[in-house]
């Protein structure tokens, strides 16, 4: 393993490729094969280099801790800390679904037409939808039964 | 038409249809779900990353496969369509 300056240096070399790549392919005109290539060729190498970083970082673990399916991923905590991931978006879905009811001369609110409306808030949805798409194919599924020691190394206090 | 969506309408006179409005919430939506992640990454106390929120509640094959589908969806929606 790398150490703590290795880290970094993995960790801002992948902040400049997946920058640079949302910067680029968000710029690209929608309705267009650039786009289309552009957008799915990045979904296709988060899901191959993911499913190759599960394998590297979990394919030979077989230790005695395993995961149990009903219960949380880390000891005692509450699983009241994974409903902030289905309240927020909640909320979002529910503005989203308002916002595209609005009358059509009213300009809509949902989120597909404000990224739209700003190229940022474009380039950093596409990094996000990257990043979910990273948790979505490195993340092992339970028949490999791997070791909470390899999901989270450090007990919480 | 407004009458068939009275709620899209509500939403629209409470709101005015502001852009910076719906800037600043979407905004804040990501960064609030952002902090959080960061939050997770530093171990605090109760605070769960995406990763492990997939890890506890999409670790079967086929909710695996229908999140990856949803989010094939997504981008197809919000980047190429």
């Amino acid at each position: 393993m790398p150490g703590p300056v290795g880290k970094v240096a993995i960790f801002l070399g992948i902040a400049i490729v997946v920058g640079f790549a949302s910067f680029y392919v968000s710029g690209l005109e929608r309705y267009t094969w650039g786009a289309r290539f552009g957008t799915f060729g990045c979904a296709l190498g988060v899901l191959v280099i993911g499913a190759f970083w599960q394998h590297y970082r979990f394919g030979a673990s077989s230790g005695s801790q395993l995961f149990e399916p009903n219960k949380p991923p880390h000891g005692d905590a509450s699983e009241r800390g994974a409903l902030v991931w289905l309240v927020v978006p909640s909320i979002a879905a529910v503005w989203d679904i308002l916002g595209l009811l609005t009358p059509p001369n009213e300009h809509h609110l949902t989120l597909s037409a404000l990224e739209l409306a700003y190229r940022p808030l474009h380039a950093v949805l596409f990094a996000l939808w990257l990043g979910l798409g990273w948790a979505l194919a490195a993340v092992p599924l339970n028949r490999k039964a791997v070791p909470i020691s390899h999901i989270r190394k450090e007990p919480r206090s | 038409m407004s009458i068939l969506n009275p709620a899209g309408t509500f939403f629209a006179v409470l709101i005015g249809s502001s852009k910076p409005l719906g800037l600043a919430f979407w905004s804040t939506v990501l960064l609030v779900l952002t902090a959080y992640e960061l939050a997770g990454h530093l171990r605090l106390r109760g605070v769960w990353t995406l990763e492990e929120v997939v890890h506890r509640y999409f670790h079967h094959r086929l909710a695996r496969a229908a999140a990856v589908a949803v989010w094939l969806y997504a981008g197809w929606h919000l980047f190429s369509h």
